[in-house]
């Protein structure tokens, strides 16, 4: 029975943690941009990029489809550059659980920079620190908190993404069936002991991620927020 | 002459129009800019570090174009080497007294050490008798030694001119008079002239070698 959950929970893990890393990244730095810089256009690109997280996961999928399979305009590009195909691969689970996962980083980070004082960084400016060095010591030790709340949450999205992730990468077991697909792929077979143990698995890896959000949480609130300095 | 502008600005806000036209020439080292709040004060002072940018005019300090718009010269405020002290103070909250006062003596990404002991830092901590609340954060000091933090913080960078909005305006009468005479003399040893904003008749008796009045966005006569 064993074998097969733990590669199915690996896989999960390792989509998530990928989808975290490169919505750390884009959500950061999206977030500072929508916060910090006025320009035409900005509340546009604001519900845009909160619209993964109002729209069917099934719609999202059906959409990255059309982007990255082989007649869309990315997918055949790939194709014909590099000859890689992105559809049925874990790496497109990646791309499922990012951009499904995406609003709960982009969001509280756009708000958490907007909490940051602004005159915090123009005292910066006048002691002669650059933009991007205020950045890293003043702006972001300041949001960092919110920010980190929402990384959590989008991990754990992340996780149990399932409508877009079924569309773009399929169901194959050991290689794009996460634990989320596996649970539902066995309870279709009428599989009930696998069921059980991959839902309890997928319980025990969801409260381990609110425990440790939680510790952390906890641990900075307790300290201020001397330790990110 | 250390100090040189004449600027214009509009500004509009919430249907509110305001245009501010600062001309001002500092002849005498310490110069108070003198006038009721939301007379443009703090805007002119903004303008001299470069916090906001004037639609024309020029600003000039110890000779050098800080703004010149028909030159199209605008330094960054990184640039213009002035020390600001905000009414408020805006000391980093998640840094202590010490790597407040340190943190624009250290280059690059990363904020001055906790543990780090710089000597112009230390020299500036005593002078001011902050040493002693040196490792604790703004929120755990008082306001007076809040004040202080920050006329250190802009003072350790050896600024060409000194900008101060409202310094006294948040502390008690006691405290005013004490830090004024603590100002005043670190001033007189450095040399470094001084712009300051107040509306407090105080202020000016102490600093107000020559004084410029300000209102509804105009310099009175």
């Amino acid at each position: 029975m064993v074998d097969l959950d733990w590669s199915a929970l690996w896989l999960s893990l390792k989509v998530a943690g990928w989808a975290t890393a490169i919505n750390l990244v884009l959500g950061v730095a999206l977030g500072a941009l929508l916060a910090r810089r006025r320009f035409p256009g900005r509340e546009l690109l604001d519900t845009v990029f909160t619209l993964p997280m109002v729209l069917p996961p099934t719609v999202l999928g059906y959409y990255l489809l059309v982007l990255i399979g082989s007649k869309g305009p990315l997918g055949r590009w790939l194709d014909e550059s590099f000859g890689i195909n992105l559809v049925f691969t874990w790496q497109a689970a990646v791309i499922a659980a990012a951009v499904a996962s995406f609003p709960l980083v982009f969001k509280p980070a756009r708000a958490a920079f907007e909490d940051v004082d602004g005159q915090l960084e123009q005292a910066a400016r006048t002691l002669g620190i650059s933009e991007l060095a205020l950045f890293f010591r003043v702006t972001l030790p300041l949001a960092w908190r919110g920010i980190l709340a929402g990384l959590l949450l989008a991990f754990a999205r992340a996780m149990g993404e399932f409508g877009a992730t079924i569309m773009v990468a399929g169901s194959i077991p050991g290689r794009t069936q996460t634990l989320s697909i596996a649970i539902y792929e066995a309870v279709q077979a009428g599989n009930d002991g696998r069921a059980n143990a991959l839902v309890l698995l997928s319980s025990l890896v969801c409260i381990s991620v609110l425990l440790i959000a939680a510790r952390l949480v906890g641990r900075r609130q307790h300290e201020g927020v001397r330790n990110v300095a | 002459m250390w100090l040189e502008l004449d600027i214009q600005r509009q500004l509009h806000a919430a249907g509110q129009h305001f245009e501010l036209h600062a001309a001002l020439r500092c002849t005498q080292p310490k110069v108070v800019l003198f006038g009721p709040s939301g007379a443009g004060k703090s805007l002119t002072l903004k303008a001299v570090a470069g916090l906001l940018r004037p639609d024309t005019g020029v600003i000039r300090m110890h000779g050098q174009r800080l703004f010149d718009q028909v030159a199209g010269i605008n330094l960054s405020p990184q640039r213009r080497r002035v020390g600001y002290v905000f009414q408020d103070y805006a000391l980093f909250p998640h840094l202590t007294v010490r790597q407040n006062v340190g943190f624009g003596l250290q280059r690059g990404l990363r904020n001055p050490s906790r543990g780090g002991r710089l000597a112009v830092v230390e020299q500036w901590l005593q002078a001011f008798r902050i040493d002693p609340v040196g490792d604790l954060l703004p929120s755990q000091i008082s306001g007076g030694q809040r004040q202080r933090t920050a006329l250190a913080r802009a003072l350790v960078t050896q600024p060409q001119a000194l900008l101060l909005d409202e310094p006294f305006a948040a502390l008690d009468h006691a405290l005013r008079v004490h830090l004024r005479q603590e100002l005043e003399t670190v001033l007189d040893q450095t040399g470094i002239p001084l712009l300051l904003i107040s509306h407090d008749p105080e202020d000016v008796e102490m600093f107000g070698q020559q004084v410029v009045h300000l209102a509804d966005g105009r310099v009175q006569g």
